[in-house]
């Protein structure tokens, strides 16, 4: 899971009851694009969240690559977050009878019972973006290396210093595993650098102020402060904010994650330095053409697909090797 | 809270300065104007102990009491709606959700109408005159969904913690719709840079207007004909509809300014940071009514102070803040915050027992 925020939000609420009406229909997104190639193949993806630019662009990799194979692709997202609410999408999904699956699950443990149950049923299923802890529930998986994001962000952050300073991070409080292993890429990797001066991590919750706040008490508890990794959306928006607040946006450097357009517009403005960009167009499209290879008795795919992160920087965020790989806008602006 | 061991105050309790026989010290502690001594003292005595064992000059440095008025700025905001609310015996759940709708509204107007604008980073009358059609709308949806709030509420006769936890998914709920769970971004650069980033003598603008608005909410609560009956009101219903009081129509007006606040304070939130956070502010309601609480307002309707909420509305910024600096170890933080705010009103209802019991 790399988004755990509007969880948390629709997670309280859900418990006190007030979606139990919805039905299956009315708690999921879903959309199609026509596709009809020679064999008639169908693939199927389930998300584990509502979207956002990740999301989105996850599926417009895995859109894409549908029309340019001539298969039938749609995708269907579950509004109410919870284990249940994913195996019965999974489970009336497989009742359609695709050719394959690709889903996001949403735990790494429960959703591996429903999985080989559907598996066994005889439709091949491949993870994108959270994989689950038993590899014979699922084909193969297309994931971002959390880890290596950390590590990038700590060497970056290394050269971008001259080698020399010390570093913070920002991030969501604990518990969800995409997110955390960032944090274990961040820290271990900054002991290869020795000029580094590590000044442990800081965690929020959602909001943009309460992660502005913690930045801000960060700067005041070590004034010379040099750098900061903010490991998600709001978390980079946020310290890069407190950094701005405290006039210091040219002495501080941040380092963000991803690559929404509001975190774009910072790093253009020089309020980020850095953005570690995840590949989810890459992950959508590769996952695609596993299941279609698959299906067509080509080749069977790698068990486990790992991608690294490319580093947007204001100098090169118009090159187009990486503006490509910045996430898609909603379509509503 | 002292009412769950006493009978609930009469209309009488709520006067502002009840007359006391004993001497002049007893009198004075007992006195409701000090009523809120024990809860500065506490502030005063956390602002000491942090400023002692941190680094000297890191907690007490310009830089982070200005952070600290920042983050509880927007807190503070809502914790003054909620005590005319929580003195009128009402509650409200949904503010996070009407500052998330609010935002959301107002930065999509906001980039409607300045789209075609050439500069957006400097700004002319004709951008400023834009953005505050948009700050404008964002205000007014605040305050419609106060009216909804309220409305369900004196209607349906439905206890106010059940509308509004309902309103909240609701609202919540259709900004998600409204933007796919996305943050809306595209405020103009001139309104972070004015407002959101700006000072005035030193001060941030957020902090200023945060200050401004409750002042005002203060002057009202203690010394106008409203703030009389927003206390009869929460006191005794009965009896403050009895002495002719438009209690319906007072409950309607106190759910709309809530809302209002809420309005202003994704106001804030957007010119602070830009864009439009849909994933934030799902803990916000509770943190308001819980600044309101350790100021002293009880839960149960009937009395409260203005300045025990903004007390109460610091303590959380000042804890966070001062357990980073003092560098306590982040889970640690969370137990520490908490047990600090039992603490905090441990000791404010034992002083007010034990002046009570005189």
């Amino acid at each position: 899971m790399k988004h755990p925020l509007h969880k948390t939000a629709v997670l309280a609420l859900a418990g006190l009851a007030l979606t139990a009406c919805s039905t299956q229909e009315d708690s999921s997104a879903s959309g199609s694009t026509g596709g009809g190639g020679g064999d008639d193949l169908k693939i199927v993806m389930l998300l584990n969240d509502q979207f956002d630019p990740y999301y989105l662009t996850l599926v417009k990799g895995a859109e894409e690559k549908a029309e340019e194979l001539g298969i039938d692709f749609s995708w269907q997202a579950p509004t109410t977050l919870d284990v249940a609410s994913q195996t019965q999408l999974l489970q009336s999904i497989a009742a359609t009878k695709p050719d394959g699956i690709i889903m996001s699950a949403l735990d790494a443990d429960a959703m591996v019972a429903p999985m080989k149950q559907v598996q066994d049923s005889g439709i091949p299923i491949v993870t994108v973006d959270s994989d689950v802890n038993d590899e014979s529930a699922r084909l193969a998986t297309f994931k971002s290396d959390g880890k290596v994001n950390g590590e990038m962000a700590a060497d970056e952050m290394a050269e971008l210093l001259g080698g020399e300073g010390k570093v913070g991070y920002v991030g969501y409080t604990p518990g969800i595993q995409s997110v955390d292993i960032r944090l274990d890429g961040w820290t271990e990797q900054l002991e290869e650098h020795e000029g580094l001066e590590n000044e442990g991590e800081q965690y929020a919750g959602a909001d943009i102020a309460e992660n502005a706040a913690k930045a801000s008490a960060l700067l005041s508890r070590v004034p010379d402060l040099a750098g900061i990794y903010a490991s998600w959306t709001n978390a980079s928006i946020g310290a890069a904010n407190a950094v701005q607040q405290a006039g210091k946006s040219d002495d501080i450097v941040v380092i963000g994650v991803d690559a929404s357009p509001d975190e774009v517009a910072l790093l253009e403005q020089g309020q980020i330095d850095a953005l570690m960009v995840q590949k989810p167009y890459d992950m959508g499209k590769d996952a695609v053409e596993a299941l279609v290879e698959h299906a067509r008795g080509g080749d069977e795919p790698e068990s486990e697909n790992l991608y690294d992160v490319v580093i947007a920087t204001p100098e090169n965020i118009d090159d187009p090797e990486i503006s490509q790989y910045l996430y898609v806008k909603p379509e509503s602006e | 809270m002292t009412a769950t061991t006493e009978p609930k105050p009469s209309l009488d309790d709520a006067t502002p300065e009840p007359e006391h026989q004993p001497g002049l010290g007893t009198r004075l502690l007992a006195s409701q104007r000090f009523s809120n001594v024990t809860i500065f003292g506490l502030l005063v005595l956390i602002v000491v102990f942090f400023s002692v064992v941190t680094p000297s000059g890191s907690f007490l440095s310009n830089f982070n009491l200005t952070s600290i008025a920042l983050s509880g700025s927007q807190l503070l905001l809502l914790a003054a709606g909620v005590t005319f609310l929580l003195i009128a015996a009402g509650l409200d759940l949904s503010v996070g959700a009407i500052v998330v709708f609010s935002s959301v509204l107002a930065v999509k107007l906001m980039v409607n109408l300045t789209s075609g604008l050439a500069d957006t980073t400097s700004g002319g009358a004709d951008l400023w005159f834009r953005i505050a059609v948009a700050v404008g709308a964002g205000l007014l949806t605040g305050a419609a969904w106060g009216l909804v709030n309220g409305l369900l509420v004196v209607k349906s006769k439905i206890p106010s913690f059940i509308v509004t936890l309902a309103t909240s998914t609701i609202i919540l709920g259709l900004a998600q719709v409204w933007t796919g769970g996305i943050n809306v971004s595209g405020v103009p650069p001139a309104l972070s840079s004015t407002f959101g980033l700006g000072k005035v003598l030193g001060v941030p603008w957020p902090v200023v207007v945060s200050f401004a608005v409750t002042g005002l909410l203060w002057v009202i609560l203690a010394g106008t004909r409203f703030g009389m009956r927003t206390y009869a009101i929460g006191a005794n219903p009965e009896a403050a509809r009895r002495a002719g009081i438009d209690v319906d129509r007072h409950l309607l007006v106190l759910y709309m300014l809530v809302g209002l606040l809420a309005g202003l304070v994704g106001m804030i939130d957007i010119a602070r940071f830009t864009t439009a956070s849909v994933t934030g502010y799902s803990t916000i309601a509770l943190q308001a009514i819980t600044a309101v609480i350790i100021g002293g307002t009880s839960l149960w309707g009937g009395r409260g102070k203005m300045s025990g909420t903004v007390v109460g509305a610091f303590i959380p910024a000042t804890l966070t803040s001062g357990f980073v600096i003092m560098n306590l170890q982040p889970f640690w933080q969370n137990v520490a915050i908490g047990c600090v705010l039992i603490f905090a009103v441990f000791v404010d209802q034992y002083r007010r027992r034990a002046v009570n019991t005189l």
